[in-house]
């Protein structure tokens, strides 16, 4: 793994429920004998797997009680899940709590050490960084004062401009960018723009889309401690936008027409969107047309779409995408990036897209569709990981990827001992013969 | 793969091996100072909290032993003799090493509960707590040492070349110490009635250790107390120091050892392991 890489696969947490709390007293547990009743117990989170590249900004969505938090202190290390592995290569730098740990009674300056060194600094850094540190906060003339007559913004831009001078390889962010004036969040969120420009990997913990979708590249989409989605922010964060819309909304009313598809969809788990063009068919072909959910690894797929409600100045993007049992991202792409507009001649419109060789390893896979606005800022109907696809035939020994392979043996090169030989590769054998 | 290009992927290997091991040195060693500093940063910040208002600052932290000298060497020389030779300073050397024990394990116990805040912060030691607590107390000892000094000098004349012995003995406290203060921190998160715990077992350990009066004889019935208490081999060896000015006995410094480490490891075994968890009972 590379410095500032985060993977997490497969994690869980669970905590106790309320009532259910064992005793906290040497007494308490003495009386209630050893053989504590089993608590109750729910999970925070679970089934949690994705992994992010070194320098790459997620953004964290989700309504509250999502597990955005619990996730995000996992990953800084507090706390153990209970099940799966966290793996986080670099320094960690954090903003959760911000504020927390400033001291009354000690001044600006010397609560600058102190925080420094407690997020992990060496001291001789702290020194080296203490103006450009009291410079952020604007605090110069306060920075001598004990931090007791500091005003809340001041101890916040203290302990926040402390927190962004760390230098981290991976920097988690928890809620914190709300912090001042309207003035200094713009500098927080310059500031944290320039540690992504030197390459750290930013987690971002927000409800604010507008941030999220100033910092961030992509989109983790949480909801009661599962994972909804995981990818690039244009397609992402609508999602997150109209499950908060249907949220707000809060009436039973359904956007969505009874209409008849092969699956059952649920709304704001597998299906998504504002309803105003609605996806009304799906079906998946086979090379002879036939509609079908089984094919053979290398055969051509074609996925067939019909939606209605689209007008000449409101059409949509198409969303294709092929996720593996894990939730795994094997393929997907839309019809922006192909360039291609589809006509609107009638209110229904039917498109086929068809993809040449499914050159997957066998096994079972789920197919998503989604119709976004083309400025991707809202999504029309989104049906998540819902269309089953098997793969069949031969496969690799290992692995997603089941390219045709070909094996034959080539005349083997004399020993090559003598340093003149070079580096010439097996492709110069080829020109010879 | 063809010989010259197998040696060149055994090298590049091989180089890279030898950066990750040497920037895993540069790591630990990165790790240790760093750990060093916040261990001054947090002991600045303790020291300063405390004493920073008040008018006589870290006077105050001579009261007490100052107090309980009076008392005991009233009460021990004139209404209830003792006939313990240079009882001052006996009995104030007695004080103050018990003093450390009797602030410090209390603090250590509430080090974790009561930083909350530090504990749930990444990469965070919590290792470090019990130890600021221990050496934060240790500061009051080493402010009224001088006093010690000059009772020393007054009633027993000039010390000797033994007080050299001073820093092993102190050393042998402060290992004892952080092996006590680990394992009553770790269980005062899981059990939040160990404070008064500790409370009521350092007043009874006041009594059955010989901070004010000498030592049990081996050959007397109830020898067992001070022949196993750790704390009487360490005042031992403080008085052999302040009062007879001789060199400590060897026995006490491997006995405390035998004792502490274990304690220590596995205070810093069930810290490491239950870190986990007690981010969740805080």
């Amino acid at each position: 793994m590379r410095q500032g890489a985060i993977t997490v696969h497969d994690v869980g947490k669970r905590y106790r429920a309320q009532g259910g709390a064992r005793s906290t007293t040497l007494k308490g547990y003495l009386l209630s004998g050893r053989s504590v009743v089993q608590s109750k117990s729910f999970w925070g989170l679970r089934h949690i797997s994705f992994a992010v590249a070194p320098g790459q900004a997620v953004g964290v969505v989700g309504l509250n009680g999502a597990g955005k938090s619990t996730l995000l202190r996992l990953i800084g290390g507090v706390g153990r899940p209970d099940e799966g592995q966290i793996k986080v290569m670099g320094r960690i730098g954090a903003l959760l709590d911000i504020g927390a740990g400033l001291t009354d009674d000690l001044t600006g300056r010397e609560n600058i050490f102190l925080l420094g060194v407690i997020a992990g600094m060496r001291r001789t850094e702290v020194a080296e960084r203490f103006d450009e540190i009291v410079a952020f906060a604007e605090l110069e003339a306060a920075v001598e004062n004990p931090v007791r007559s500091y005003s809340t913004g001041m101890r916040m831009r203290l302990a926040f401009a402390v927190a962004v001078h760390v230098r981290p390889d991976i920097l988690l962010i928890d809620e914190a960018l709300a912090v001042g004036d309207q003035a200094f969040q713009q500098k927080c969120i310059a500031r944290v723009k320039e540690i992504l420009n030197d390459g750290a990997t930013i987690f971002f913990v927000s409800h604010d889309v507008s941030q999220v979708r100033e910092i961030c590249d992509h989109v983790l989409f949480l909801r009661g401690g599962r994972v909804v989605g995981y990818g690039p922010i244009d397609e992402m964060l609508p999602l997150y936008t109209s499950a908060v819309e249907a949220k707000v909304a809060s009436v039973q009313h359904e956007p969505f027409a009874a209409t008849k598809l092969p699956v059952e969809l649920v709304p704001q788990v597998s299906r998504f969107g504002n309803g105003e063009l609605q996806i009304t068919a799906v079906e998946l072909l086979n090379e002879q047309s036939t509609p079908t959910s089984t094919i053979v690894a290398g055969d051509r797929l074609s996925i067939s779409l019909t939606y209605v409600g689209a007008t000449r100045d409101r059409n949509a993007v198409i969303v294709i995408g092929v996720y593996a049992a894990d939730d795994t991202c094997c393929f997907e792409t839309d019809s922006k990036l192909a360039e291609f507009a589809p006509l609107v001649d009638s209110d229904t419109v039917r498109i086929e897209t068809t993809l040449n060789r499914i050159d997957l390893a066998p096994g079972d896979y789920r197919v998503t569709v989604g119709l976004f606005s083309a400025d991707w800022q809202q999504v029309y109907d989104y049906h998540a990981e819902v269309y089953p696809l098997a793969v069949t035939g031969p496969g690799p020994r290992k692995g997603m990827l089941n390219p045709p392979t070909q094996w034959q043996q080539v005349q083997s090169r004399p020993t090559a001992t003598s340093p003149d030989h070079g580096s010439l590769g097996p492709h110069s054998l080829d020109r010879n013969s | 793969m063809p010989e010259h290009l197998k040696d060149d992927a055994l090298d590049r290997a091989k180089r890279r091996d030898q950066y990750w091991r040497r920037d895993q040195w540069k790591l630990l060693i990165h790790t240790c100072l760093q750990w060093n500093d916040l261990l001054l940063a947090l002991l600045a910040r303790d020291l300063k909290m405390r004493y920073q208002r008040s008018a006589i600052g870290l006077g105050w932290s001579l009261m007490r032993p100052l107090s309980q000298l009076l008392v005991f060497s009233l009460i021990f020389r004139n209404v209830l003799p003792l006939d313990i030779p240079h009882y001052t300073t006996f009995v104030f050397s007695g004080v103050l090493a018990w003093g450390w024990l009797s602030t410090a394990v209390p603090a250590a116990t509430t080090s974790i509960t009561g930083s909350s805040e530090l504990v749930r912060r990444p990469g965070f030691p919590i290792g470090i707590l019990p130890v600021v607590a221990v050496i934060t107390q240790a500061v009051h000892l080493l402010l009224a040492l001088p006093l010690l000094f000059i009772i020393s000098f007054i009633e027993t004349g000039g010390l000797t070349l033994s007080v050299v012995a001073l820093p092993l003995v102190f050393l042998a406290q402060a290992l004892f110490m952080m092996g006590l203060s680990y394992l009553v921190a770790i269980a005062h998160v899981h059990f939040r009635d160990t404070q008064h715990l500790v409370g009521v077992v350092l007043m009874l350990g006041f009594y059955l250790t010989p901070v004010f009066y000498s030592p049990l004889k081996a050959s007397e019935p109830m020898a067992l107390i001070h022949t196993w208490n750790p704390m009487a081999w360490i005042l031992e060896g403080y008085r052999a120091i302040f009062v007879e000015h001789a060199w400590p006995p060897v026995d006490i410094y491997w006995k405390t050892a035998l004792i502490s480490l274990p304690m220590l490891c596995a205070g810093i075994w069930l810290v490491e392991r239950g870190s986990a968890r007690l981010v969740d009972e805080l």
